[in-house]
């Protein structure tokens, strides 16, 4: 044996005690649901269609769902001025932390970046209204999130998850308060479009924060 | 039978969301601002033009296609 592998031995007592084998293999690895899910686990890190398929049916996004969004279109098309401007003007730039992401080196509010950043959220609910549930508008989703972690995007675009759920659901809730008014005399489309919306909310939830995890989280 | 051109209108913010949305035809400079892709024939780009104009948040991509 060598100095070397002398100090490894030392250092890894472990990897110096003989190996026996327990002539066992682990039962684990022969059990179909295992396979099955390793499978699926597969399936939905690398494709995105089937990750979006396969969230669509743990929420129970059905056809009916993207009926019912379609629905919504035109209370969110005569609405979609006040409501970016509302989420833009008021919310993101009075926040303490979110606000952050506007300010210019000297603190102040970088009104023509606010205008980009709200153009860019325009565009996106504007795909989402399309209701065109394909790889490029998944890929899409996933993008937008991606740009935000430091790695694929800039730094100074890295939002932290908690800050991304907090607009997510500040968003949610305000589309909510909005289609409650809009429908206050047809609580049954009222039912129907909230529950799509909510469905959709988590699908997109999933899609946008993948680059932000390892894939076995 | 008109020439087809598209053109951008000064209202615009330089988000470049239409170089994102049409690539292969629109380049966005950082100075100026988008631009049609020097040399290129826009008439095969007409539907992914018209695209980057319907998400353009300031309505300032015109053409006549």
């Amino acid at each position: 044996m060598s100095i070397m592998s002398n100090a490894y031995m030392k250092m890894f007592p472990m990897e110096a005690e003989k190996k026996v084998s327990g002539g066992k293999r682990n039962p684990m690895l022969d059990v179909p649901e295992f396979n099955k899910a390793w499978n699926l686990y597969r399936d939905t890190s690398l494709d995105i269609m089937k990750r979006y398929e396969y969230m669509a049916q743990c929420v129970n996004f059905t056809d009916k769902d993207t009926e019912a969004i379609k629905e919504s279109k035109d209370i969110i098309a005569a609405n979609l001025k006040a409501i970016l401007d509302h989420i833009y003007y008021e919310k993101l730039i009075n926040d303490p932390w979110l606000s952050r992401w506007f300010r210019d080196d000297n603190g102040k509010i970088a009104k023509e970046y606010v205008d980009i950043r709200r153009a860019r959220q325009q565009r996106f609910l504007l795909k989402i209204l399309e209701c065109k549930w394909d790889e490029e508008f998944w890929n899409f989703v996933r993008w937008v999130g991606a740009v935000h972690v430091p790695i694929f995007g800039s730094e100074d675009l890295y939002i932290p998850i908690r800050l991304n759920l907090a607009l997510w659901g500040y968003i949610h809730q305000y589309l909510f308060n909005l289609f409650a008014e809009e429908l206050k005399n047809d609580p049954e489309k009222l039912r129907r479009i909230t529950t799509a919306w909510t469905k959709l909310f988590w699908i997109i939830i999933d899609i946008y924060h993948i680059d932000y995890f390892g894939p076995w989280m | 039978m008109k020439k087809p051109v598209v053109w951008f209108e000064e209202s615009c913010i330089k988000c470049a969301i239409c170089a994102e949305e049409a690539s292969e035809v629109i380049v966005f400079v950082e100075t100026t601002g988008p631009q049609i892709k020097e040399g290129i024939d826009i008439i095969p780009h007409s539907e992914k033009i018209k695209r980057a104009a319907q998400f353009c948040p300031k309505e300032c991509i015109k053409y006549h296609l």
